[in-house]
């Protein structure tokens, strides 16, 4: 019996196999592993097995991606120095479609501040109130108006309010089912009961035919300067109290005048804004109530401001102080 | 006897060294490479260029490895470009049977041939199965991707060439026919 050399078997089945055998297995389960991949969701065993192999294999991608990043450039460099004519007006016309959208999109963040600034008065002074779009002016010359895109459907009654973040910027004067009319307060019919905000001197700030506002009956023994704020006072509970109307821009007294002349500065100009609050209900605790109307008789000019200040940090509510007024 | 069995061990060692090379550059430099849509195929390349010098058995495992590592490593169908390669790797080792490694003529026929075929047929199942959606911009894709990835076997196969001169690429335990041809390059 002889005796074949070890290694020389091995050797010689090796050299005799096709692979035949191999080669069907290893097909039936790359077929397989499609099937599987094709049928199974994200979460599956093949997808985990490339998660895991894109895993593994990030450190040597981001290597490559390095090496290659100086050709890449190079590559875009030499791309743009050829573009051909069509290229550059393709990348014009985005030019154009992208500058049209970064217009849009500044707007939409532009409204997205007012209504966030409404947002904020509305918590800040416990408003309730219904939000509406300033859809258009009510245009004419005579009067300063705008309408809005909501009306009695939605509960909006004539003499309700109307604020943007700045503060009161008029009252509804007429409703109608879908939209209703609002005077602002730079109008000549519009006057609302305010006061300053430092001293309380009351008065009435009345709309004037060139567009500015005055607020009048305000005693000449009152201590008004200029740069003041001027808020509603709560008298006549239409408008709530401490909702800021504007600034004083000027303060005059003629010799022997009862009362001053001070023209003030509206906080913002209605017509450029486009969400406005409607006070739909003012409770008893944001008008003015007998103890204030009172006071104001009494004391119509105010305090002094440094009694007025000593009074207003007492008070835990600085802007919706009334006690003084 | 102990001459052959130093001679397999040296091209194991060499074809194991190659595919840990030719799976670096796939992973990092084929995302990076990008002609007219195509992109090469290293594992593709390595798969063909290694049937040249290799037993049929072998070579269905390096198809299938080959395969799934560029499946697992690409967002495509896991199990498709196995597949493929896993029958070339039979059927080019099986067809260039007799030929010697190295960069030559029929070499290079059977490498060209099988690289498109697998590309193109690649390509027109993505196709089929949905992943790709336009039928033609499929086609140059592949078409694209053959071309270069050929340009690489054939960078391949004189690397192979000069290293069989020095035992890199043998034909694995068939050392008397690769004697044979080596001589009619």
């Amino acid at each position: 019996m002889s005796r074949k050399p070890k290694y020389s078997s091995n050797l010689h089945s090796r050299q005799q196999s096709t692979g035949g055998r191999p080669l069907i297995v290893l097909c039936l389960i790359s077929v397989l592993l499609l099937t599987f991949y094709m049928r199974e969701g994200d979460g599956g065993l093949v997808h985990s097995l490339r998660s895991a192999a894109m895993t593994i294999t990030s450190p040597v991608r981001e290597l490559g991606s390095i090496a290659a990043s100086p050709f890449n450039a190079l590559g875009n460099a030499a791309s743009n120095a050829s573009a051909s004519s069509e290229t550059l007006e393709e990348l014009r016309e985005e030019n154009k479609r992208l500058t049209a959208q970064v217009a849009e999109l500044t707007e939409a963040q532009h409204t997205a501040e007012r209504l966030e600034e409404l947002n904020n008065l509305q918590t800040e002074y416990k408003l309730v109130s219904t939000p509406a779009r300033v859809i258009g002016s009510a245009g004419n010359a005579w009067s300063s108006s705008v309408i809005i895109d909501k009306g009695s459907k939605d509960g909006f009654e004539v003499g309700m309010p109307v604020c943007n973040s700045g503060g009161v910027i008029g009252q509804i004067v007429e409703v109608s089912a879908t939209t209703s009319t609002v005077r602002l307060i730079t109008d000549e019919q519009s006057s609302v009961s305010a006061m300053v905000q430092i001293s309380r001197a009351q008065g009435m700030l009345a709309g004037q035919a060139d567009g500015t506002l005055r607020l009048q009956y305000v005693v000449a023994d009152s201590e008004v300067e200029v740069d003041d704020i001027i808020v509603t006072s709560g008298l006549g509970g239409v408008f709530p109290k401490g909702l800021p109307l504007g600034t004083v821009s000027s303060v005059d007294r003629s010799a022997n005048d009862v009362y001053y002349t001070i023209v003030v500065r509206p906080f913002s100009l209605a017509e450029n804004n486009e969400e406005v609050l409607v006070i739909t209900s003012i409770d008893d605790s944001q008008v003015a109530n007998d103890e204030d109307v009172a006071s104001a008789n009494k004391n119509p000019q105010g305090t002094s401001a440094a009694d007025a200040k000593s009074s207003s940090d007492d008070d835990s509510d600085s802007v919706d102080d009334g006690s003084n007024g | 006897m102990a001459l052959e069995l130093q001679k397999t061990g040296r091209n194991n060692r060499s074809l194991i060294i190659t595919s840990i090379i030719a799976a670096f550059l796939q992973v990092a430099l084929a995302p990076q490479l990008s002609i007219l849509g195509g992109s090469i195929n290293f594992m593709l390349a390595l798969t063909a260029t290694i049937a040249i010098g290799c037993d049929s058995r072998t070579m269905v495992y390096v198809g299938f490895f080959a395969g799934l590592f560029f499946d697992l490593t690409s967002l495509v169908p896991i199990g498709l470009m196995t597949l493929l390669l896993t029958l070339l790797g039979y059927v080019a080792a099986s067809i260039s049977r007799g030929i010697a490694p190295g960069f030559s003529m029929d070499a290079l026929r059977i490498v060209c041939a099988g690289v498109l075929i697998v590309e193109v047929l690649y390509s027109v199942l993505l196709f089929f199965m949905g992943v790709q959606t336009s039928f033609f911009v499929s086609l140059g894709h592949g078409l694209s991707g053959a071309l270069l990835t050929i340009l690489v076997c054939a960078v391949f196969l004189f690397v192979s060439g000069a290293g069989s001169s020095s035992n890199t690429f043998g034909r694995g335990g068939v050392s008397s026919g690769g004697m044979r041809f080596k001589g009619s390059r």
